[in-house]
């Protein structure tokens, strides 16, 4: 009887541990939600600032100059500060983009055009994923 | 590949061809159907030919009806496709980069880039 009652008590301990991972990973779930919640909507419009920089001067690229590494360099501080407010699959999306600034912020030559063009791209992409994922947050928030 | 990147990709290209200088731009008055209104004011259009379908491009005012009495003025730009006898047009859903390529129009039609480089080369210049 004794030897049961002490089973029982390991296989509780056992489901504890799991029921307290599980609780931990909501809870690291509603405080991600919430950061997002806060701090999305100001981080999407810089990042439609960034890609609207990013076209005004692809229009005339060859007087750019330094103002092509200014801006993909603060395009990849906000993407940075973006990329742990998301969950898995936008994070793992800003993931890619930030490897590609990242890069472009560290190669001793300038970015070409078609590297500035394809960062447009990724963030043209980038902000569709991100006004559906605050629509999707609007419908959560009233359920 | 959805409808929402092939429409991504398709306006991304008419972008890239306008920055490039291959797709050129004129600018236009506005045509009949778009003729000022009480409830939408269009200034200028811009038009293009590609793939033998007609493109127009313009931004517009419209009143935004709270009420049956109370309105505000709202903004918005088009993008649109017809045939060569413009008889029917069609829009593009309303996207980002339709804002950009407006801006990457006028900055091609004005002749903007041309503008500030004889600026430049005047102010080189020796007296």
């Amino acid at each position: 009887m004794n030897a049961t009652l002490s089973q029982i008590g390991d296989i509780c301990s056992v489901l504890g541990f799991f029921f307290t991972l599980l609780v931990l990973m909501k809870l690291r779930g509603i405080h991600r939600s919430f950061l997002a919640q806060a701090r999305l909507p100001d981080l999407q419009k810089k990042i439609r600032g960034h890609r609207s920089a990013l076209s005004k001067l692809l229009n005339d690229f060859s007087a750019a100059g330094s103002d092509i590494e200014a801006e993909i360099q603060k395009c990849h501080a906000n993407l940075q500060n973006l990329q742990p407010k998301l969950g898995h699959a936008q994070a793992a999306n800003v993931k890619t983009i930030v490897a590609f600034t990242a890069q472009l912020t560290r190669s001793p030559t300038s970015p070409d055009k078609e590297q500035v063009r394809k960062l447009y791209l990724a963030l043209v992409l980038l902000e569709e994923d991100l006004d559906n994922l605050s629509e999707d947050m609007k419908w959560r928030a009233r359920e | 590949m959805t409808e929402e990147n092939k429409t991504t990709k398709a306006i991304t290209h008419l972008l890239e061809q306008t920055q490039e200088g291959v797709l050129k731009w004129r600018v236009s008055d506005p045509d009949n159907d778009l003729a000022q209104g009480a409830d939408t004011i269009v200034d200028v259009m811009y038009v293009t030919v590609k793939e033998g379908r007609v493109l127009r491009l313009y931004s517009f005012q419209f009143r935004s009806y709270t009420d049956e009495d109370k309105w505000h003025w709202e903004d918005g730009i088009a993008l649109e496709l017809s045939d060569p006898q413009k008889m029917s047009w069609w829009r593009f859903p309303r996207h980002a980069v339709i804002g950009d390529l407006l801006e990457a129009v006028k900055f091609k039609t004005v002749g903007v880039d041309t503008f500030i480089d004889k600026l430049i080369a005047e102010k080189d210049k020796p007296f």
